[in-house]
């Protein structure tokens, strides 16, 4: 086939005389093929040129159209399915550029919600395109901005970015102002560790101390004089504190109440389609709750998410307890406190007791704990 | 004006351009293919035998299996099994 007929495309032709029409091209100037059977060969340009000549020589076509411009003048009859075609290879060039989903690993205490908004303040989250992305700055971004990350890290898996994060080990604590500090009882408490780091040790094992007194000085006499450093060090005792914990028979209890559908909208990507949105001022104790819930397939989360605003009406009644149920809400009330009483102690002997008072039930604990009791306080010096 | 109508009327213009009648044997992936360029038309075309006629005179091509392609500038390729070529001198002989 010439290169013409595979270009442009070619039509084949069949007549009484094809003399005839090897004299049309010739006459004309244009190309024209006879083949061995007997047919001649145009190229759909040349066809279209000389349709009425050839038509005047009762030419008949006896083959589709060949060749580029054959296929295209065959698929020119199916348009939508073609363009759908093609609308379907963009998309799918387009989407994979996408990010379409953030799987979120090493977290404990940090929320993935948390991690999600942070990234998204870094810019980077589901609906970001890879080729805009640089990942190093975003990480950076979001190590900067964070006081609960220590390190994260973005892979990226085909649509997904893979982030893997690792925590701060504690909250950073701002050193002190002062140049010279003594470290003191923040409780009453039998000493059972000291470790003096910087300083001197005024108590030892075994001591009972009170509140506000010295465990490890600041004042160091050395060859030169008496010198003021910053004390520090580590002292453990123990010492012990009551807990407790009183309920009301009669309790007030908020109860939130789901009502109508208020809001409903879909976010595909970066993209959210308000569907409808009926609220405006809001009435006294109604307050609107969101849902977002995600669309999977086949176990894979896909980036479109439903987000339903509910109306939420807060009513409060007051209930009595039962005697039957007073030690189990004292009960859960007082765990609280305790949990919270206790966060960072090491319990060693906890007896709890509890009673009906008139106006409802008491729980009281006495926790003994192991606990680090020191405390720093600025020396103020006479310069 | 269109292409082919220039040049269709360059010929007209310069008919001595058009009269040589030129002979051409190429290789091609087929064998060989002989050009023939100052073509006015065919007058006889089949497998065996293919007659151009041009200003110079007539041209007779034998062979078996012969086919043709029209080209651009009157130039007719003959590929094909050519056993022998034949002039006639002058149009009307």
């Amino acid at each position: 086939m010439r290169l013409e007929y595979f270009l442009f495309g070619c039509r084949e032709y069949s007549l009484d005389s094809p003399r005839e029409l090897i004299n049309l091209a010739l006459s004309s100037s244009r190309t024209a093929t006879l083949t061995p059977r007997g047919t001649v060969v145009l190229s759909i340009p040349t066809a279209k040129g000389l349709r009425e000549q050839i038509n005047a020589l009762g030419a008949r076509e006896v083959a589709k159209p060949r060749g580029i411009g054959g296929l295209i003048i065959s698929l020119s009859r199916h348009i939508p399915t073609v363009g759908a075609v093609v609308i379907s290879l963009f998309l799918c060039i387009f989407s994979s550029d996408l990010v379409f989903d953030v799987q979120i690993s090493g977290n404990g205490r940090v929320s993935e919600e948390q991690i999600i908004a942070e990234l998204d303040a870094a810019g980077f989250g589901v609906g970001s395109r890879w080729s805009k992305t640089d990942e190093s700055a975003v990480e950076l971004s979001v190590l900067q901005a964070s006081d609960t990350l220590s390190w994260i890290s973005i892979n990226r898996r085909g649509r997904t970015a893979y982030v893997s994060v690792l925590e701060l080990d504690s909250v950073p604590v701002a050193p002190p102002a002062f140049t010279a500090a003594n470290i003191v009882a923040s409780c009453d408490c039998v000493i059972e560790e000291i470790t003096v780091l910087r300083g001197s040790a005024a108590v030892s094992v075994g001591d009972t101390v009170r509140e506000g007194e010295l465990l490890i000085s600041g004042i160091v006499e050395g060859e030169g004089g008496t010198e003021y450093v910053m004390a520090e060090g580590i002292v453990r005792g123990t010492s012990s504190e009551r807990i407790t914990t009183e309920i009301s028979r009669r309790s007030v209890e908020s109860v939130t109440r789901e009502g109508a559908l208020a809001a409903l909208s879909v976010k595909i990507f970066n993209f959210n389609i308000n569907i409808f949105q009926s609220y405006g001022n809001l009435p006294e104790g109604c307050a609107i709750i969101e849902e977002k819930s995600n669309i999977t397939l086949l176990g894979r989360r896909l980036p479109v998410t439903v987000v339903r605003g509910k109306y939420a009406y807060s009513e409060q009644s007051v209930r009595t307890l039962s005697d039957s149920e007073l030690p189990i809400a004292a009960g859960n009330a007082h765990t609280e406190r305790l949990n919270s009483a206790l966060l960072g102690r090491d319990l060693i002997s906890l007896k709890t007791e509890g009673e009906f008072t008139d106006g409802g039930y008491k729980m009281q604990s006495l926790a003994v704990y192991s606990a680090q009791v020191g405390r720093v306080v600025e020396i103020k010096t006479e310069d | 004006m269109t292409k082919a109508k220039r040049r269709m009327s360059l010929a007209a213009l310069s008919p001595t351009l058009a009269a040589g009648l030129s002979l051409e044997m190429k290789k091609s992936r087929l064998g060989a293919v002989m050009l023939v360029s100052g073509v006015i038309s065919v007058t006889e075309l089949s497998g065996e035998e293919i007659t151009l006629l041009s200003h110079s005179g007539r041209l007779f091509i034998f062979g078996e299996r012969l086919t043709v392609t029209a080209l651009e500038s009157r130039t007719l390729a003959v590929y094909g099994k050519i056993k022998g070529v034949e002039m006639s001198y002058g149009r009307r002989e």
